[in-house]
């Protein structure tokens, strides 16, 4: 019995290892395409853990805000364009 | 990490088409906050649309955008009919009611757990929260504003979320670089710069060249001919 304890112990303790590993990868991973990160960060995971995801956080904040803006400057352009029809054939002819 | 070349050439179609077909319908009778937000709707469909199925924040962001289009438009379309795939079998994670009523099992167990241990080592003078406690409350707050501000991920958790986080950054950052260039090709080529329009061109068309290499000798050529008119006006 109580090696079968011990094994179900072990068992929920290598697969919560293996998550572990798992979340400490995706967080590197996270790490590295986030802008202005420290390249080594040897802090304790749950706080480095946080940090990365207020940076991710903001940075997905700043690329929707990015895109709003693009949006308003494409409109803004198209607008102006009065029957670019060079474009149009061009474009058309490129996607069809 | 970038995002694949073949989603880049896809989201750039999808975006063009949409505008060009938008464009030719609305007729001019758009305010420019319309246009504006049209237009926003009409790059995340076409980042939706390029990514495909195999994310869970893009069949969110079909499934959404689908609802709200109307049927006319031919982004609309588009949707609708990615929808209809996407609506069955396994479809997306969303705010259920179900899910809802199951993420608010799980977290009242979290936090009924977090108590008892705070108990065992909580001195009765103090009122300090331990800072591991505390770490980990804060985490899940940040998980929490990241379940909201990506579409579709308010009942994915842990590690499904932070790989949807992964992807989704990703494919965001490559919308945002690609509409930069499309504006700065439609800005200069409103000044009449031609060749770094040219070279836009060249370099979308360049990567469907494995597959269509006649089309783009037929289509270099006459390009040439187009912008020696163009240079000549």
């Amino acid at each position: 019995m109580s090696s079968r304890r011990s094994r179900s112990s072990r068992q929920a303790a290598s697969s919560s290892r293996i998550t572990e590993q798992q979340v400490r990868e995706l967080v590197s991973k996270l790490q590295t395409l986030l802008p202005g990160q420290p390249p080594l960060n040897n802090d304790n995971d749950t706080a480095s853990t946080s940090r990365v995801l207020r940076e991710a956080c903001n940075y997905i904040r700043s690329l929707h805000k990015e895109v709003d803006n693009l949006s308003e400057r494409l409109s803004e352009l198209l607008q102006n364009t009065d029957n670019d029809t060079e474009l149009e054939a061009v474009l058309r002819r490129l996607l069809m | 990490m970038q995002a694949p070349r073949n989603f880049k050439n896809d989201f750039l179609k999808h975006l063009l088409l949409g505008l060009h077909v938008s464009r030719d319908s609305s007729g001019g009778t758009m305010s420019l906050n319309e246009r504006e937000r049209e237009i926003k709707h009409l790059a995340d469909a076409a980042m939706a649309l390029a990514r495909g199925d195999g994310a869970n924040w893009s069949r969110a962001l079909i499934a959404g955008l689908a609802k709200k289009e109307n049927n006319e438009a031919f982004i609309g379309k588009k949707l609708c009919k990615e929808f209809e795939s996407i609506a069955s079998p396994h479809g997306y994670h969303g705010t259920s009611s179900f899910l809802k009523r199951k993420m608010i099992m799980k977290r009242k167990s979290f936090n009924s757990r977090l108590k008892v241990k705070k108990k065992g080592f909580h001195s009765p003078s103090s009122s300090r929260v331990i800072p591991s406690v505390l770490a980990r409350r804060i985490v899940r707050k940040r998980t929490q504003v990241l379940k909201r501000i990506i579409p579709g991920a308010e009942s994915l958790d842990g590690i499904s979320l932070l790989s949807e986080t992964l992807d989704y950054v990703v494919y965001l950052r490559a919308q945002a670089k690609i509409m930069q260039r499309l504006t700065r090709v439609f800005g200069t080529t409103m000044s009449s710069h031609c060749k770094e329009r040219l070279d836009f061109y060249k370099c979308m068309v360049a990567n469907e060249r494995s597959v269509k290499s006649e089309r783009f000798a037929v289509w270099k050529l006459e390009m040439g001919e187009r912008e020696r008119d163009l240079v000549v006006d």
